[in-house]
């Protein structure tokens, strides 16, 4: 059973296959070809999202579960919305706007799909190797490693911190008014934040005496990553060549 | 007894915290190789900072010799890798996104080459029985889990002495029953502090006793557990 | 449920590419001074320590309290990060969670994350350091300065950051100015006093428990005075010029600048095209329209083709 925090979905796809380096590379790749893809060039959009659904096909996890997820950029395109009503002229209904608003949040769902592909397909000690090929600091990639394993661990204990206060939260009077002030209650939770990162900071510390006690010494070490197959190397090339051609196109057609 | 050598030899430790608070005081300890110890005593007594003690974490007063190697800053990595310290938590002792990562931890550090890296996470998984949670995340794993895995980190340091914080707390009688199993059939020097009188009957023929930082009984268990006004004053029975 | 509830995650599509660009050169910058700065103020404990806290503040963000109909109040975190780990380390921290929301949340993009990071990791962060540190010296480190500088660090640091989300907004021309200045401005003044009172409560609490902790900056602050600087300017400078980008009604004047642009670098590239594009259709829109569903259409085949025969494989197996 994984922990409900967990994204990876567990598959023997085509795409769970793949190198995690390449579908890193692969995502990344795609979410910038759909940032550079002019305004209403609904042709390329369109075969972005067929793409984009495709893999998702791939994936053996139904492409439902990716739409649901995909869902949560839609609040964000409230700020886009204005577009659509304002003019120099003042606010009236502006079609040019329309038409980037609909591209706006048609690149944003897409690319929003391609993360998620990422997230579900790609198992997090995969996603660190992935980050360590593209050369990020090795301690920025080892902070987020410790962090995503402490994750866990702290989202149970503020989870059981709410656990404990909706327990301590009731009233044997319907009639009085409860709750305390809202301000009562911000301080409340400022306190269970407070008693969290001082719980973090003392786990801090017993964590760095275990990672010396096996030999840590503040350099940051790990096994030498297996190098890209051929096969991979192509894919790679020839996936980014489409890129290029792709954005080339509808830059000139549509730009 | 001139087969067997020391294994661990602590010598008038005395340790204070930054905070003024004395938590050890003048601690003298022999252990022998394959020797199977317990360190008892009350919360507070001190146990897990001695332990702390066993490979430089902590550095008191005092001298610490492990396998006749005097500790220092000089040898620490050899002794960090002699010495096999499993902490109580297993949430503070996994650290790594995966269990091949936290267990091969320690042989990346002693600078093995990926072969033999990938040798002792066989060989620790294995005397562990946890072959098959290599690429597990910590998370997914129960309590009893996580303290075997939490064994292996060490286990495939080779180390010569295990040393145990509260093995056994946290886990429910039967995860208990099989990790007591597990700690008979390892070969190495064992100090396991605990509460759990049971397994130290079970498993450790030598008791040692701790109260306030200093230590007040040692000797052989079935004598030290059977002295019932030793296990009253120093909080071990109520 | 795990999306931090604090709307300032720009997710990929709404930001220009060069406004991407820029931000990740700038976040880069200040993620390599600040692994530099920590790396000699921490040595080696700095890995366990910032890879704990990250955790604890990502999982802090999750703590709420009802603020009335259905509404709550929320912690960011960046604030009480900088005054617990001064800057440079609450920068690595925020870094460290933003971008886990956005690789394994989609909480916020990957192209624009160099954005938001720069918005809730430099930008949140220096602002707050500035803020607690100017009250901390006018309060000479008594109690009231703690609290009430937490407060002003707290909410200002969520109000600039999100004048700042707006302006990135507005000068990618996803929304005009006049509108996403106050409009985000306006939001995150009240997120902004959610934010100023949990810190408060984790301040007082930290008081009680381990005042020593509290004692930011006095032993960092010759090597952040550059944080302290770049907070004065970075409040001063969104203080400013927003009040100023929203008066001028048109955001959009921004993409027709980019627009025209591009437009001048396309013609030699058009001359090199011959006239027609798809054989037999003349009209040129329509031609490429066809072009993308057919293209699109002969990818969806080929998957489904692919996905069908692996599914049959796996039934023959079974």
């Amino acid at each position: 059973m994984p922990h409900r925090l967990e994204p990876y979905r567990e598959g023997n796809s085509p795409i769970h296959s793949l190198d995690s380096r390449v579908r890193v590379v692969m995502v990344l790749v795609f979410i910038l070809v759909c940032a550079l893809v002019p305004v209403g060039a609904w042709a390329v959009y369109i075969l972005l999202l067929a793409l984009i659904l495709s893999a998702e096909l791939l994936t053996d996890l139904g492409i439902a579960y990716f739409i649901k997820r995909s869902l949560m950029v839609l609040p964000f395109v409230l700020a886009a919305l204005p577009l659509v009503f304002s003019t120099p002229h003042g606010i009236q209904f502006n079609p040019a706007g329309l038409e980037r608003f609909i591209s706006i949040a048609l690149k944003s769902w897409i690319s929003v799909q391609a993360a998620i592909l990422l997230a579900v397909t790609t198992p997090f000690d995969q996603l660190l190797l992935a980050l360590r090929a593209l050369h990020l600091p090795r301690l920025l990639v080892a902070v987020i490693g410790l962090m995503w394993r402490y994750l866990f661990v702290m989202v149970d204990e503020v989870t059981h911190m709410m656990l404990a206060r909706a327990a301590r939260s009731g009233s044997d009077n319907p009639a009085r008014r409860t709750g305390g002030t809202v301000v009562w209650r911000a301080r409340v939770t400022g306190g269970m934040a407070g008693g969290l990162l001082l719980r973090s900071l003392d786990h801090s510390d017993r964590v760095y005496h275990a990672m010396l006690s096996r030999g840590y010494d503040g350099e940051v070490r790990t096994l030498p990553q297996p190098s890209l197959t051929t096969a991979n190397r192509w894919l790679l090339a020839g996936f980014i060549l489409f890129a290029i051609f792709l954005v080339a196109l509808s830059i000139l057609f549509w730009g | 007894m001139d087969t067997t050598y020391c294994s661990v030899e602590l010598y008038d430790i005395t340790f204070r915290y930054p905070d003024g608070h004395l938590a050890l005081h003048g601690i003298n300890l022999t252990i022998h190789q394959g020797e199977k110890v317990a360190l008892v005593g009350p919360n507070g007594a001190g146990k897990s900072t001695l332990l702390l003690h066993l490979n430089g974490i902590h550095t008191g007063e005092g001298q610490v010799s492990i396998d006749g190697l005097s500790v220092n800053h000089q040898n620490i990595g050899q002794v960090r890798a002699k010495v096999g310290l499993v902490f109580q938590s297993p949430d503070d002792q996994l650290f790594s996104p995966t269990v091949f990562d936290d267990v091969a931890y320690g042989p990346i550090y002693q600078g093995f080459s990926r072969d033999e890296v990938e040798a002792r996470v066989t060989y620790a998984l294995d005397a562990v029985g946890m072959q098959g949670y290599r690429q597990r995340s910590p998370h997914h794993l129960s309590v009893g889990e996580k303290k075997r895995i939490a064994i292996a980190t060490v286990l495939s340091m080779h180390p010569s002495v295990l040393v145990l914080d509260e093995p056994t707390s946290g886990l429910d009688p039967r995860a208990r029953r099989s990790l007591i199993e597990l700690l008979r059939q390892l070969p190495q020097t064992l100090l396991v502090a605990t509460h759990d009188l049971e397994m130290v009957r079970e498993l450790l023929p030598r008791t040692v006793v701790m109260d306030q930082g200093e230590i007040v009984a040692d000797g052989a268990t079935q004598v030290i557990l059977s002295d019932e006004s030793v296990l009253y004053q120093h909080g071990l029975k109520a | 449920m795990y999306a931090s509830p604090i709307p300032m995650h720009i997710p990929d599509g709404f930001l220009s590419v060069v406004v991407s660009i820029v931000l990740w050169i700038v976040s880069i910058t200040a993620i390599v001074i600040a692994l530099r700065q920590t790396n000699k103020q921490l040595g080696e404990k700095q890995l366990p320590l910032m890879g704990v806290l990250a955790a604890a503040i990502f999982a802090g963000q999750m703590l709420n309290f009802s603020v009335t109909g259905g509404t709550s109040g929320h912690l960011m975190g960046a604030a009480i990060a900088t005054i617990l780990l001064g800057p440079w380390q609450a920068m690595l921290v925020m870094t460290s969670v933003v971008s886990i929301q956005a690789l394994l949340f989609q909480d916020g993009g990957l192209l624009v994350l160099g954005a938001n990071i720069f918005n809730m990791g430099v930008v949140g962060v220096a602002v707050a350091y500035f803020v607690y540190r100017a009250f901390q010296q006018f309060s000479k480190g008594a109690r009231w300065g703690i609290l009430t500088g937490g407060f002003a660090a707290a909410w200002l640091s969520i109000f600039i950051a999100s004048l700042g989300v707006a302006l990135q907004l507005a000068i990618s021309g996803t929304s005009p100015a006049n509108i996403a200045i106050p409009a985000m401005g306006g939001i995150h003044a009240l997120i902004g006093i959610g934010e100023g009172l949990i810190t408060v409560g984790a301040l007082s609490f930290l008081l009680v428990a381990r005042p020593d902790l509290l004692g930011t900056g006095d032993s960092r602050g010759k090597t952040s005075i550059g944080v302290w600087v770049g907070g004065l300017v970075i409040t001063l400078a969104l203080a400013i010029i927003s009040p100023l980008a929203s008066t001028h009604p048109d955001g959009l004047e921004w993409v027709a600048e980019q627009k025209g642009f591009l437009d001048t670098a396309r013609e030699p590239l058009f001359n090199i095209i011959p006239d027609y594009v798809f054989p037999g259709i003349s009209n040129q829109a329509l031609a490429t329209i066809v072009a993308g569903v057919v293209g699109s259409l002969i990818v969806l085949g080929v998957t489904l083709g692919i996905a069908y025969s692996r599914r049959r494989a796996t039934k023959a197996n079974q």
